[in-house]
């Protein structure tokens, strides 16, 4: 690819570009991340309710 | 019919956080689909279709990141300082969730633009990094942005937390017209601004159209991230609400 090739400063433009992406990604991966966790969280707090015993399984440490 | 009253209505049907929540979930495909359109037409026509700069060579390409990330870097920041105003004014709730989660996506993209410009100013000023006014103030943006996450974390009540980040984050603002005219009262290495300007732009179109589809591109995606975060932040704070454990069960 001749148009992708930025001669002696390739290493410049794609490490800035990688870059992006890195950062893009993070911001897509850290969030649905926390939602998954949550989600599996409040489904497993839900569970142990219903077996009768009334059970706080949210984070001691979490705040209020 | 009192206008004033439908949007007072409209704004606090939008505040609540079922509505929200509800909301911002028919969007996000849409938003982070168009956003990934841009991106694909703002990568083609920046590295491809624009030309090579007569001055910089291929290296000005970097523009094409560097500019959108430090252009979002003040604007999540002033998303941040209006959502804390409207936090402390009104003591909405939402408000309270959006200027907290905008703070690890505004640090990212302060990073973002201090990291892409350190790489540019490599090759075309010999140095990866001066103290000068403009990079100085950047640094001290996301230093601001570290604040209001470990400001948030340092206080136990949430509600108390957000009441000191909005203070911060609002006293924060007075950086904002320094970074942007850090250019102009100081003498920089950094180059003048080439696009918000009051007389034509100095960059042509073809280099202009890339940077503004990318720059759209970058906002449409804070739209997009932001929402998703919030939407977890506020799924969480009230799991234990009749909207929440109906949505929950349905799932």
């Amino acid at each position: 690819m001749d148009a992708l090739d930025f001669g002696k400063y390739n290493l410049y433009i794609w490490a800035s570009y990688g870059l992006t992406f890195i950062v893009l990604l993070w911001n897509v991966v850290v969030p649905l991340l926390a939602k998954n966790k949550l989600i599996k969280d409040i489904k497993r707090r839900n569970y142990l309710n219903s077996n009768g015993s009334q059970v706080d399984t949210d984070n001691m440490n979490e705040k209020k | 019919m009192n206008v004033f009253a439908s949007i007072s209505r409209l704004y606090h049907q939008f505040a609540s956080p079922p509505y929200f929540y509800r909301i911002s979930g028919l969007w996000l495909p849409y938003i982070m689909g168009l956003c990934a359109l841009l991106f694909a037409y703002g990568l083609y026509s920046g590295l491809i279709l624009a030309p090579t700069d007569y001055e910089q060579g291929e290296a000005y390409r970097i523009i094409f990141v560097h500019v959108p990330a430090a252009w979002m870097s003040m604007f999540v920041y002033m998303v941040m300082a209006v959502t804390g105003m409207i936090a402390l004014v009104w003591r909405l709730k939402l408000a309270e969730i959006v200027m907290i989660n905008c703070a690890p996506i505004g640090a990212s993209f302060t990073f973002l633009a201090l990291a892409t410009g350190s790489i540019w100013g490599k090759p075309m000023w010999n140095t990866w990094w001066v103290w000068d006014a403009r990079l100085t103030s950047e640094l001290l943006l996301l230093f601001l942005y570290f604040g209001v996450i470990a400001l948030y974390n340092a206080i136990e009540d949430r509600r108390t937390a957000a009441r000191a980040v909005a203070i911060l984050a609002i006293v924060g603002v007075v950086n904002i017209p320094i970074i942007h005219y850090s250019v102009e009262w100081w003498n920089t290495l950094h180059q003048g601004p080439t696009v918000t300007k009051f007389d034509k732009p100095s960059i042509h179109l073809s280099m202009l159209i890339p940077l503004l589809v990318m720059a759209i591109a970058f906002k449409l995606f804070f739209i997009g991230s932001l929402f998703m975060r919030v939407r977890t932040e506020l799924l969480k704070r009230e799991k234990n609400s009749k909207w929440a454990t109906a949505l929950l069960g349905a799932k």
